[in-house]
């Protein structure tokens, strides 16, 4: 079944041999499962006054099972190398990935703080929501100049209107 | 019969029809707008009520209610970018249909799957409710485990290309679904200190995080690409992006199996519609004589899910109405409305406030015909979104999931947490783990923990009770044949 | 960036715009509920968030932060500023019990009290066909048969019938629930002998829909003075009540004014009505100083039933 994340991602540069990343993926969550059974479980959970099944039992049950699927996909994948076309993540997919992480977070510290520093409702998204759209805007890249001063200022005051008139609820 | 007239009468007022019709586009509205979700629509009404009379008030939310579904299904279909963890299994089809150039046609058969599948549970709840909702009960905690079990099995065979991948997708979910305050011990499991951890993830911040985000941030990648794709298809006019008649009539099985599925699934408290969807749609693509086009754009897929979908907020009604107890957070929300308006839920109900119950009745068929009119003239104006270049759409979007889940979980916690999930999601869908499968644990996985354990304690100093319990004995035993059949079919139903 | 402060601020101010008579407050106050939208303990924080905006002249927004018991709402409120803007409402035994749990950081010493706006009343409930009519003939029936089959739902409900069966020794199992809707679920099914519940058991009750057997809180159900309260019984109760706070050293004015608004509140028609017929809650007022009192003797009586129940 095809996965909804997963529809049309250009394929990118196509080199002839590529490093199988399912192999380190089956690693990686083998890796994971044991570090939450011997690491994370231990240290989170704590089965004292159980009567029943102890809370530990389920995550540690899910934990080797990703232990366990986590083997199967390395063995499934054991040649070192794929001769399939390049999928699967790549490193400009980290790049951009981080860009857009940031662009938010920007966005959402510039709402916490400016909120906090003003201390009235929407003074943080009135300040935070047009910055955060500009950047976001940016990362399309392309995108023509009208677009910046649409999302910045139309965008956020509908919001703005619909959110506090229409609908009554706080923002920061 | 008189009482009936009169519960007629009074649904058929101009008051009731109004805040019935607000009530429709209210829901249709909140619950398009990606980062928003039909109880979000629905919390947001609850104080628009207070001053109303009570039937106006139900009629209202129960409008947005079903409002909010239809319009759950409009951000799945035109953007990806679902709101909730049953609309995921919208996007399946949905999406890749809208994205093939008809929008509308993919609208059009969510809209009227729905209003079909609403109906049929309607009507289970008018003539059926106080017997159906006393048999439900009989499902007590042995019951509920088995019953997820052999459907966790059956839905197992949406795993996707690797069975390795789906597991872990599948054990992830589940094991972020631990997190928060065990309901044995009331000690934290996960919670790294954070008392907004308690009561677990939140769930919204997590599907919208990795359902909807990542999609945003993979089409706001795309950049130029996608935008001079899509106006090339927008501008050949497509003249079958509208379905036919006889189309929609082909649709018949995977909708009333939808409509069964959901309304039996309403009924049953405690289970919910995120496992409605997938299962009627598991059992669409098992069925299906063409399993390998589900996932690509089939109206089957819609169908049954948007039938089943909707079959449970009509049929969630029973336990509610009868028994005071709500099967989804969307129930859930109507218990509140329902104790401001001084209408107590419980067996008597249909003698106690008759007039007003049937006044509901009426209000709810009023209702799915609201949805079915506003539905299709919105639904035009909807499917215009596809015409908007992306680098308007999205930007905005984003911000919405952002200030969605900051004031639907109330605070910048959530929205954190959002944005991490995000992470993970995207993370996901280029490493081709399944989303779904990790959606699936999520709303599953800590049904089947709670189940299981209160059956332990409940067993523990009689275990031979466990032979009462003679359907789930039964579930249970057959759940590995299931397993080895849908292992058998997988070559068949794996996508081509 | 001043004069963007300032332009954001008289935006906000042009906007928001309403009546100013007073020192406080000069702006809207927000309400910070600890509960999720749409419930019953929402709603009555709703309903007297409309009323206190009559008695205050301004503005009270209404914001949502549930999870934990109120817990979220309180970690939050404490470390806003104390000038009164910022307010919470929780209950009472997000200050009593949840701190002797040892899971989060703060004690009742850590806010200051508002008022007490009105009292909950919670049950014991057990299934319609049950063997038993009263708490007697359910104690016969568990002795007879060895163990006692619950559903809990919160941990105090839990310390509460483990010091009732350490007491009458009889062995409980404790079947954990998720919410009102799990243990409710689980008695209407007859999956257990008994469960805890909220007031929205009584008119089940009535209806004879399931029966109730006990009262935890204090004083009982006045309405049906049959129904034993655990508080004669065995000295022991869940004495839970609405209570409104803002974080420690809070403006004793701004507090003084909020207090006073929500004495007028709480005797609107609405309130009263809300409380009596629909949350069939009990109406109850006390001011700042009597809740901060009435808290830390609960604490007490919770410090003492917890350790009875570890010995």
């Amino acid at each position: 079944m095809a996965d909804p994340q997963h529809t049309s991602h250009s394929t990118g540069l196509d080199r002839p041999v590529e490093i199988n990343q399912d192999l380190f993926l089956g690693i990686a969550i083998a890796a994971l499962g044991l570090a939450l059974t011997f690491w994370i479980i231990p240290a989170q959970v704590n089965d004292n006054g159980s009567f029943g099944l102890p809370p530990s039992l389920a995550p540690r049950a899910l934990a080797w099972l990703m232990v366990a699927m986590g083997a199967v996909l390395t063995v499934q994948n054991l040649k070192l190398h794929s001769t399939e076309p390049r999928r699967g993540l790549q490193r400009r997919d980290v790049i951009y990935l981080a860009a857009s992480v940031l662009a938010v977070s920007i966005s959402l510290l510039l709402m916490k703080w400016v909120g906090a520093w003003i201390g009235r409702p929407y003074a943080g998204f009135l300040v935070g929501a047009p910055i955060g759209l500009t950047l976001f805007t940016l990362l399309h890249t392309g995108a023509p100049t009208w677009v910046y001063l649409f999302n910045a200022i139309v965008a956020p005051a509908v919001i703005y209107a619909g959110f506090w008139w229409g609908l009554s609820l706080p923002l920061p | 019969m008189d009482l009936i007239l009169s519960a007629l009468a009074d649904a058929l007022s101009l008051t009731t029809f109004l805040s019935v019709a607000i009530g429709v586009l209210i829901g249709i509205v909140i619950g398009a707008i990606p980062g928003l979700n039909a109880p979000m629509a629905i919390a947001v009404a609850i104080p628009l009520t207070f001053t109303m009379a009570p039937l106006a008030a139900i009629g209202m939310l129960v409008g947005v209610m079903k409002g909010g579904g239809f319009g759950g299904a409009i951000g799945a279909i035109l953007l990806n970018t679902p709101g909730e963890p049953h609309s995921a299994a919208t996007t399946l089809d949905g999406h890749p249909l809208a994205k093939s150039g008809k929008p509308r046609k993919a609208l059009q058969t969510a809209l009227y799957s729905s209003v079909v599948g609403d109906s049929c549970s309607d009507l289970v709840l008018i003539l059926l409710a106080p017997t159906l909702a006393i048999f439900a009960l009989k499902a007590g905690p042995v019951e509920l485990a088995a019953i997820l079990i052999i459907s966790l099995t059956l839905i197992a065979s949406l795993s996707g290309r690797s069975l390795p991948k789906g597991i872990f997708a599948a054990s992830l979910g589940a094991f972020l679904a631990t997190v928060g305050v065990d309901p044995e011990t009331a000690s934290p499991r996960f919670t790294f200190g954070f008392i907004e951890l308690f009561d677990g993830l939140p769930l919204a911040a997590v599907a919208i995080g990795v359902l909807a985000v990542p999609e945003i941030i993979m089409r706001l990648q795309e950049g130029k690409s996608y935008r001079r794709q899509k106006v090339e298809e927008v501008s050949t006019k497509h003249s079958d992006d509208r379905i036919t008649f006889s189309e929609f009539r082909g649709l018949k099985k995977p909708i009333f199996r939808g409509a069964g599925i959901g309304t039996a699934i309403g009924a049953l408290p405690g289970l919910g519609t995120t496992l409605a969807a997938f299962l009627s749609y598991a059992a669409t693509k098992r069925f299906s004589k063409e399993p390998e086009k589900l996932g690509s754009g089939a109206l089957e897929g819609i169908a049954a899910t948007e039938s089943a979908n909707s079959a449970v907020s009509g049929a969630n009604l029973i336990p509610l109405l009868t028994l005071g107890i709500p099967g989804n957070l969307t129930a859930a929300l109507l218990v509140g409305a329902f104790l401001i308006h001084g209408v107590t839920p419980g067996p008597l109900i249909f003698e106690r406030d008759a007039q007003l119950i049937y006044g509901l009745f009426a209000a709810m068929i009023m209702a799915n015909l609201l949805v079915l009119i506003i539905g299709s003239f919105g639904l035009r104006v909807f499917a215009l979104i596809v015409k908007v270049p992306p680098y308007v759409v999205y930007p905005i979007v984003l911000l919405l999931c952002v200030v969605g889940i900051y004031v639907s979980q109330g605070g910048f916690f959530a929205v954190w947490l959002m944005l991490g999930f995000a992470v993970l999601g995207y993370l996901m869908a280029r490493l081709e783990i399944s989303v779904v499968c990790f959606i699936i644990g999520l709303v599953l996985g800590p049904m089947i923990e709670l189940s299981i354990r209160q059956s332990v304690v409940l067993l523990s100093r009689n275990p031979a009770a466990i032979f009462d319990h003679v359907f789930a004995l039964v579930l249970v035993a057959a759940t590995p044949v299931v397993a080895w059949i849908l292992i058998r079919d997988r070559a068949r139903l794996s996508d081509g | 960036m001043n004069i963007l402060k300032t332009m954001v601020a008289a935006a906000a101010a042009v906007v928001m715009a309403a009546p100013v008579y007073a020192d406080y407050p000069e702006k809207p106050v927000t309400l910070i509920v600890g509960f999720r939208a749409g419930g019953g303990s929402d709603t009555a924080a709703r309903i007297l968030a409309t009323e206190m905006e009559a008695a205050l002249g301004q503005k009270v927004i209404v914001e949502n932060k549930g999870g934990a018991g109120g817990a979220v709402a309180t970690e939050y409120v404490r470390h806003q500023a104390t000038d009164g803007y910022t307010i919470g409402f929780a209950v009472a035994t997000t200050f009593a019990f949840t701190p002797l749990t040892g899971n989060v950081a703060y004690t009742p010493q850590d806010v200051d009290f508002v008022a007490t706006t009105h009292g909950y009343r919670t049950v014991y409930a057990a299934p319609k066909d049950a063997p038993y009519d009263d708490w007697a003939g359910m104690l016969a029936t568990a002795k007879d048969r060895g163990w006692l089959n619950y559903a809990s739902i919160i941990p105090l409900d839990r310390a509460i019938i483990q010091y009732v069966g350490r007491k009458e020794e009889i062995a409980v199992n404790i079947v954990p629930t998720r919410g009102g809707a799990g243990a409710r679920q689980a008695v209407l099914g007859g999956h257990v002998d008994v469960g805890f519940s909220g007031s929205n058991a009584l008119p089940m009750h009535e209806d004879g829909a399931l029966k109730v057997v006990a009262a935890l809180n204090p004083g009982g159900i006045a309405e049906h003075p049959s129904i034993p309260a655990l508080a004669d019984l065995y000295g022991v109760a869940a004495n839970e009540a609405a209570v409104f706070f803002g974080p420690k050293g809070m403006d004793p004015e701004a507090r003084a004014t909020l207090e006073a608004a929500l004495a007028e509140a709480v005797k609107s028609e609405a309130f009263v009505d809300f409380v009596n017929n629909k949350f069939r809650g009990f109406e109850t007022f006390l001011g700042g100083e009597a809740t901060a009192a009435s808290i830390a003797a609960d604490a007490e009586t919770y410090k003492d039933l917890l350790a009875a129940i570890e010995e």
